[in-house]
């Protein structure tokens, strides 16, 4: 048992020392975990692949499936899988970095793709490309645009999306308000939401209370902004008139009664909960490829259509991509980690299994495979990103460093022009204070 | 004799039971859930009985994800629950004897040891210890798990037992010694058998925190194939797409049962008092 | 001689002082080396798991670190920044200290007075034991928050009950008045854990002592503020201290049922510092917040232990009773 005797007052050095074991322990010290044992005397040697999601239960038993027949397909691979729910996965991927132990793929969400990136655990995707190994013939490269950073692939897109207005159309009937347009303003949806406040009764709102930050990126990029500078140190929009005016497009809406107040909307935990789905608002803003899901929990058909246009401006929309996967540095096994990606995004099978769970497929041949197939609401999704690409441009560069702290402190602020506590100029004045603080 | 209406008795157990309604309700409310179907558990949240008994929640639930069941899940909690709470009986025990009776060098300094590592919040410690961990190639095992409850063992049960045992008078300890006892005698059979309360209420909560724990198993634990109930229970809330809040509530019913059958089982023990007999020798 | 001896070593020292100095030394080397094998199981942990991460938690509070990459140093900055800098701090402190200082009184009176209720031998005590206790076990999770939200929420249980008496309810998770008090109410709720351990106290209490009692001629009352509390008071003083730290360390609750919010009026302290540890990648400030709040319970902790010797009675270290 020597080895463990060793094992013990090692374990003890490396406690007693660990402050300077934390300072080191990302100095190029690569630990194996889970172990590849490379079979003396085989065709080829076994490889264990770690692949890494999160999802509902749902999505977690397709991709499991998928990865069947992957192994089916490639014998010498082993993959063993770990997935969670959405809040855990990004603590137990940071501590996992942190002990240099991440899984050889990751799945990879755009607001995390740069701080990953930055910190070099991102593999580049390129050269499998350029081999051959991972086959993007068949994608457009306006799909592959949002996992790119200094024009270098570093994570390949699982399913486009684009923001969304869903809506009922049986209850627009009931008012008797004609369905809207692309290329209706915003001023058409505030109109459309005080008339069918008036005509479905108390009990309805005419639209949710959208004021979150994903809504006012999209209406900075109407006005030709972003929300960040070119060097992501400061805010890219010189005017707090933007924000002001933003904030108090939806406050008088809320004090007058056509949008609920937070208390109304604030347990909403789930697609299950939206308004929407229980009658009590005849629209939705969200991303696309949660479609499948809300039509499923409304029981009832619904319709997409664009966002409002905003008069005299840009387009708002681009594709983005609901996540990606992506291969770490700390993987031994790229090539396979490039392998996997390669089966996921182009299989026929595998993509009839996934069912489009994540979002539009990238690859044409995949998509025009699959179509046929959907349900009502899948075919929904496919048919609307087409229209929103017909309405979009380029995508935005990804979140700077210290984003997730202004989205948190947009969130909060947001709170308070919601609950009356603060005034949109106060609070547009108050945002940029916290935002240049955190970015710098 | 004629039978008096004994009062005291109906108010205490009216009192009881209104009062454990309260406490209940909010159970009663979990149980319910598990059995509507899907649709009905947030519309019609107030009500306790579901339109019809949806069994197919446990079901659904109990098939857990992929190809990793709650069966294993249930197997792997019932593991690594039971070894914790034995080594947190054997080391709690013996450490608290340690402070409570014994003197020995930097007695007060280890004890305020003991209590300081109770008070750093654990997510600041989490991180370091991984790394430790992954160093001794321990993670995706159960060892950060279970070694800890036997070296180490858990600061507010040995803080319990310690208090438990200065309650006993030393005056048992000192006819163990006139009778001829070590140190390790007067533990084993003066102490230990006088806090059989203490140790009841130790196991219990032993049990049901390690049950309970979920951010261990998260970040220890890769292999779906080794996740316990815990996690099993956190995988089934997505934010982003739509919760299986019947199998869920379903699983977390099911998940409650040991707990509850450990309870009853070692109330028994709570129930007997301790009897000092050692005093008349 | 000192009344604190350990009468054990007095029966080690009588054999000592007959063999001379050299022997009196090694029997005391031999004692102390007896009461450290007894704490060695935990004494061998703490060295291995516990104190490294302590240390290194205490270095990463004086570096900047994001956990993935290198921790750079940078002195006192977290420090400086978390006092003045940053007004969430002093919220997250604020609501901490009013959490505590409510929910933890409230608590340990419940769960005394039920304990005590359910020391007697009235029928189906058991039962009711277990029932009271049951919050407990469902503890920190997820169905738990759920339930709760949904209890208090805008169409909930609460409000459908207050209907019944024609009092229209708010929103109690998502007024900023109320939310708070929601948390309360869940924390005390689930006082099972401190009443089993009353339970154990007074289980342990001899019966010889009532026996005594009654037969010196002592009332009801007279025997539970004569016998019950004294004997009781090594076990509130452990609720006490246990229950205080808990409550200042309380996360799941406000994590999992209103995320701190809203407007921040259940920003506990913990649900702050993990914010910063995972949600920003700010560890190093996180364990800056982690080490300010071990001294803020370590002050507190010291206190109650320092009264202790004025209420606190223990019957293996007085010599009468």
């Amino acid at each position: 048992m020597t080895g463990s005797i060793r094992k013990t007052v090692s374990a003890l050095a490396a406690s007693v020392l660990l402050s300077g074991t934390v300072l080191g322990c990302s100095a190029g010290g690569k630990q194996a975990s889970g172990g590849n044992a490379p079979q003396p005397g085989g065709q080829q040697e076994q490889i264990q692949l770690r692949v890494a999601w999160w999802g509902s239960q749902d999505r977690h038993d397709r991709t499991q499936k998928a990865i069947q027949l992957f192994q089916e397909k490639y014998p010498h691979i082993k993959v063993s899988v770990e997935f969670t729910g959405f809040d855990d996965y990004w603590n137990k991927l940071a501590t996992q970095a942190a002990g240099q132990n991440l899984p050889d793929v990751i799945q990879m969400d755009y607001k995390f793709l740069s701080e990953y990136v930055e910190r070099k655990l991102l593999a580049e995707l390129d050269p499998y490309v350029q081999s051959g190994t991972l086959n993007l013939t068949d994608v457009d490269d306006v799909y592959l645009d949002g996992g790119k950073i200094g024009g270098k692939l570093y994570a390949v897109n699982l399913g486009s999306n684009s923001l969304a207005m869903a809506y009922d159309p049986e209850m627009f009937q009931q008012a008797g308000i004609k369905e809207p347009q692309p290329g209706y303003t915003w001023e058409d949806l505030e109109a459309m939401a005080r008339e069918l406040k008036a005509k479905l009764g108390q009990d309805v709102w005419g639209m949710p209370l959208a004021n979150e930050m994903n809504m006012f990126k999209h209406y900075l990029r109407q006005k030709g902004l972003w929300l960040y500078s070119d060097d992501g140190k400061s805010l890219g929009y010189p005017d707090d008139q933007v924000l002001t005016d933003f904030f108090n497009y939806w406050d008088k809406l809320r004090k007058d009664g056509i949008v609920p107040p937070p208390e109304v909307t604030q347990n909403i935990k789930g697609l299950e909960d939206e308004l929407i789905v229980h009658k009590k608002s005849p629209v939705m803003f969200f991303h696309s490829n949660q479609i499948i899901a809300l039509a499923k929990a409304a029981n009832r058909p619904l319709k997409l259509t664009i966002f409002p246009k905003l008069a005299g401006g840009q387009e708002g929309h681009f594709i983005k991509p609901s996540q990606f996967f992506s291969v770490t540095t700390q993987s031994k096994q790229q090539e396979a980690g490039a392998m996997f990606i390669d089966f996921i995004t182009n299989d026929l099978k595998a993509n009839e299994i996934l069912a489009a769970e994540r979002g539009v497929p990238i690859s044409k041949k995949v998509r025009d495979h699959l179509f046929a197939s959907l349900d009502p609401a899948g075919k929904e999704m496919f048919t609307y990103v087409e229209l929103a690409q017909q309405h979009s441009r380029e995508i935005h560069p990804p979140d700077p460093a210290g984003s997730t702290k202004i989205e948190a402190a947009f969130k909060r602020i947001q709170e308070t022009v919601n609950y009356g506590k603060n005034t949109p100029e106060q609070a547009a004045k108050q945002f940029r204070e916290e935002a240049e603080k955190a970015l710098k | 004799m004629r039978k008096a209406i004994p009062w005291k008795s109906v108010s205490f157990h009216s009192f009881v039971c209104i009062f454990g309604l309260f406490m209940l309700y909010p159970i009663l409310w979990t149980v319910a859930s598990s059995l509507k179907p899907e649709s009905e558990i947030f519309v019609n949240a107030a009500s306790l009985i579901p339109s019809a008994l949806e069994w197919g929640n446990y079901a659904t639930g109990w098939k857990g994800f992929g190809q990793v069941g709650f069966d294993t899940f249930f197997k792997n909690s019932a593991f690594v629950t039971s070894l914790v709470v034995i080594g947190t009986l054997f080391s709690s025990t013996l450490v608290a004897f340690g402070f409570a009776r014994q003197r020995f060098w930097l007695r007060n300094a280890l004890f305020a040891c003991l209590m300081i590592s109770m008070m750093l919040p654990s997510q600041v410690t989490l991180v370091p210890q991984y790394i430790l961990f992954q160093k001794l190639n321990w993670v995706n095992t159960y060892n950060p798990l279970i070694v800890p409850a036997f070296i180490g063992g858990t600061p507010f049960f040995i803080f319990l037992l310690i208090q438990f045992i200065r309650g006993i008078p030393r005056e048992l300890d000192e006819a163990a010694v006139i009778d001829g006892c070590s140190p390790y005698g007067i533990f084993w059979r003066v102490v230990l058998p006088l806090c059989k309360p203490a140790l009841v209420t130790t196991a219990i909560f032993s049990f049901y925190w390690t049950w309970d724990d979920f951010m261990g198993p998260l970040i220890y634990l890769n292999d779906v194939s080794l996740h316990t109930v815990s996690l099993g229970l956190r995988m089934f809330a997505d934010p982003s797409a739509v919760t299986a809040w019947g199998p869920m509530f379903a699983m977390s019913v099911l998940s409650l049962l040991p707990q509850l059958l450990v309870f009853l089982f070692f109330q028994k023990y709570l129930v007997q008092g301790i009897a000092t007999t050692g005093l008349k020798g | 001689m000192n009344s604190q001896a350990d009468t054990t070593s007095q029966a080690v020292d009588t054999k000592a002082y007959r063999s001379g100095t050299a022997a009196r030394t090694k029997n005391r080397v031999v004692r102390n080396l007896i009461g450290l094998s007894f704490i060695s199981p935990w004494l061998i942990g703490f060295l291995f798991f516990t104190i490294g991460p302590m240390v290194a938690s205490l270095y990463l509070s004086f570096t900047d670190y994001d956990l993935l990459s290198e921790a750079q140093w940078v002195g006192l900055d977290n420090y400086v920044t978390m006092f003045t800098q940053d007004p969430r701090f002093w919220t997250a402190l604020k609501v901490t200290f009013f959490f505590v200082f409510v929910s933890v009184p409230l608590k340990l009176g419940f769960a005394l007075f039920i304990a005590m209720l359910f020391n007697g031998k009235h029928r189906g005590v058991g039962i009711y034991r277990t029932v009271y206790y049951i919050p407990s076990i469902i503890g920190g999770s997820v169905a738990v928050a759920v339930m709760w939200k949904q209890l208090f929420g805008l169409e909930g249980a609460v409000n459908g009950i207050l209907s019944l008496l024609h009092i229209r309810g708010t929103n109690w998770i998502a007024d900023p008045q109320t939310a708070i008090w929601t948390l309360i109410l869940l924390v005390v709720w689930q006082f099972g854990s401190p009443m089993l351990i009353f339970l154990a106290g007074l289980k342990q209490i001899p019966a010889e002592l009532y026996e005594a009692a009654e037969v010196d001629g002592a009332g009801k009352w007279q025997r539970f503020a004569q016998i019950t509390i004294p004997m009781l008071t090594p076990v509130i003083f452990f609720n006490l201290v246990m229950q205080m730290i808990g409550g200042f360390m309380t996360f799941t609750q406000s994590f999992l049922v209103t995320s701190g919010g809203p407007l921040d009026s259940t920003l506990f302290y913990a649900v702050y510092l993990y914010e910063n540890a995972f949600a920003h990648f700010e560890m190093g400030y996180a364990s800056a917040m982690a080490w300010i709040l071990l001294i803020i319970v370590a002050v507190f902790t010291a206190l109650i232990f320092k009264s202790s010797s004025f209420w606190v009675h223990y019957e293996s270290e007085e010599g009468n009773r």
